[in-house]
């Protein structure tokens, strides 16, 4: 059905196919081996509770939390979040996009498939970190905006993984910044393991060996006991040992702590 | 004892420019002064960037961009093509963009808000009616004929290799490129009008830098297009030799201008009207109107888009409010149109 509250052009348009650049991708500075570094930035969007923005490559994300806002209608006693994560129309093809969105879902008008996925992931994370119920009969709407990605990565399944980290991480600044009390800042890891390596953030040269592989995003209150409060797991790996696992979640955990201490600095130096 | 021994309340600026907008702009124009610390016929500073190397390198589908900010607000405007085939001969003698309007304000749901939707269908309606943007520059050019060789893949002009082409007949159709915008809004702070002002600065702008691409199809069409059956539900794939058309993204030698009619210093402005505090019949007009006082307050409304030349694009006049627009002031507003059409908004 068409959309009549966009002008979204003449109803037989189409998108002329765009050619894959090869071998455009810069040779990546860092190994695999660390985490690269990365921006941070709080407090950019004016008309935003709280916001943050950050660089890690060529991924760029910005994230804004608006509330807690008062609702209408009858009392509810904790508040409800409702997140949005969109990219800018002009990713294409989204992460991951082959497999869950529907050929029509071009980015220029409601949330794609992969865009709710991102969404309910986030939302699954920060829920349980977010003390609701000071806030009866509010809401609070977190948006994210994905500006930019690492375009090669599109291709290799990590990706998605690698940008929902950093989502996640950008999240829990922009709640600092907004005030709203919660139990602990939310960082995480992610992590290949591909036989005895442990790869972070793989490289193109990575993607094509054959070997089976698993990729893990685990996302910790570090602070609070370690809690886990987000696993996705994604590979070509048949059966996961439960050896695999510890170690997945022991080499997120360690990059988690990596993250979780640069945050640590960045917020002590800025809101002195 | 008097029971109404009521005390005087008093609030902090923020707070009565939320309750008493009105109160708010009036006391301040009493001062001389706008809420936002502007003087009555100042405009606020405009910061344009445009044609982003980082995002028009990243991605091949960015044909122009323009990132314009004014105070807190920053606009992300990127176009991207679409390719319309041409049938019949009853067509427009000018094209337009098609705007989609996003402004960031934390609200959720799927629809665009009447502000976004107003915004969108203003553009859209501007661009087109201005005359701008001339049908012939959104022809597309005869399109290339991709051979893959040993070395790889050589993409043939009719235009340009004249020799060595050969002519095919299937591909006579002739096509016109689309221009659509998205436009993202952060930190909105700016009115409406204001913010039309920016959008369509922002559009100009990347309208100017667009560059358009060359198209090509491949000599060997293969493609695989599913198909639904008419009696099972499952999908199958077909072959059919409809040919999928390419941008040539690795020759952007190849990439062209557009040719437009926007005129030297297109710019827009927008204007509040209101009462002045202290004469009630006289009327103060106001510039490019900012912040929530303002907004709500002031509802006489006036835009006008000039150039260089000094001719007149538009002019958009609403008479809402207590404040007349009478002709001096109408003559006013045009003349610093004009001026800043001249002088640029920098």
């Amino acid at each position: 059905m068409s959309d009549r509250r966009r002008i979204l052009g003449p109803a037989n348009t189409v998108t002329p196919n765009i050619p894959n650049s090869t071998g455009s991708r810069k040779p990546s500075a860092t190994n695999t081996q660390s985490i690269p570094p990365f921006f941070l930035k709080h407090s950019i969007i004016e008309n935003a509770n709280g916001s943050a923005y950050l660089e890690i490559g060529n991924t760029l994300i910005e994230v804004s939390i608006f509330g807690p806002r008062p609702i209408r209608g009858s009392f509810v006693d904790h508040a409800s979040v409702s997140v949005e994560c969109k990219f800018h129309p002009y990713i294409t093809p989204q992460p991951q996009a082959s497999t869950f969105n529907s050929a029509k879902q071009t980015g220029r008008t409601g949330l794609t498939d992969v865009e709710h996925r991102i969404s309910n992931y986030l939302e699954g994370c920060i829920l349980p970190c977010l003390l609701l119920e000071k806030y009866p009969k509010s809401s609070i709407d977190v948006h994210v905006s994905i500006i930019s990605t690492d375009r090669d990565d599109l291709k290799n399944n990590a990706n998605l993984l690698w940008l929902m980290n950093w989502i996640v991480c950008c999240t829990s600044v922009a709640f600092v910044d907004s005030g709203i009390e919660m139990r602990d800042v939310i960082t995480g890891g992610q992590v290949r393991l591909c036989g005895d390596k442990v790869i972070i953030h793989p490289d193109l040269e990575d993607d094509e060996t054959d070997e089976p592989s698993v990729d893990g995003l685990l996302n910790f209150m570090n602070l609070k006991n370690d809690e886990i409060v987000g696993i996705w797991i994604e590979g070509n790996e048949t059966d996961l040992s439960t050896e695999k696992m510890n170690q997945l979640v022991e080499e997120c955990k360690k990059m988690s702590k990596i993250i979780r201490a640069n945050i640590n600095s960045y917020l002590i130096n800025s809101f002195k | 004892m008097s029971s109404a021994d009521l005390k005087q309340v008093s609030f902090p600026p923020d707070v009565l420019a939320r309750i008493a907008p009105d109160v708010s702009l009036e006391r301040h124009l009493s001062l001389g002064i706008r809420p936002n610390l502007r003087n009555f016929t100042e405009f606020n500073s405009i910061d344009i960037k445009s044609n982003n190397q980082q995002l028009q390198e990243n991605y091949n589908n960015i044909f122009a961009s323009s990132i314009v900010k004014s105070g807190p607000t920053t606009i992300i405007n990127t176009l991207t093509l679409g390719v319309v085939e041409n049938y019949g001969q009853d067509k427009d003698k000018y094209g337009t963009v098609y705007p989609v309007v996003e402004i960031l304000r934390g609200r959720m749901g799927g629809a665009p808000t009447d502000e976004e939707m107003i915004l969108g269908q203003d553009l859209y309606e501007t661009i087109y009616h201005s005359k701008l943007i001339p049908n012939e520059s959104l022809q597309v050019k005869p399109i290339g004929l991709g051979i893959k060789e040993e070395d790889g893949e050589t993409i043939y002009y009719p235009d340009l290799q004249e020799a060595d082409y050969i002519p095919q007949s299937e591909h006579e159709k002739s096509y016109s490129f689309v221009i659509l915008s998205s436009i993202k809004v952060y930190s909105k702070h700016t009115s409406t009008n204001s913010l039309f002002d920016l959008c369509y600065l922002s559009c100009v702008d990347a309208l100017q830098k667009l560059k358009l691409p060359r198209l090509y199809i491949m000599d060997s069409i293969q493609t695989k297009v599913s198909v639904k059956s008419k009696k099972s539900t499952t999908r199958g794939l077909i072959s059919t030799n409809k040919a999928e058309l390419n941008i040539d993204t690795a020759n952007k030698q190849h990439y062209y201008s557009i040719e437009l009619n926007i005129k030297e210093g297109s710019i827009s402005s927008n204007y509040g009207i209101v009462k002045s505090p202290d004469n009630n019949d006289e009327s103060i007009l106001l510039t490019d109107l900012q912040g929530q006082e303002e907004e709500s307050a002031i509802l006489s409304r006036m835009s006008i888009i000039t150039n260089k030349t000094g001719s007149i694009n538009r002019i958009s006049l609403i008479n809402g409010g207590d404040g007349d627009i009478s002709l001096e002031l109408l003559r006013d507003a045009i003349e610093i149109s004009k001026r800043r059409s001249k002088e640029g908004v920098m």
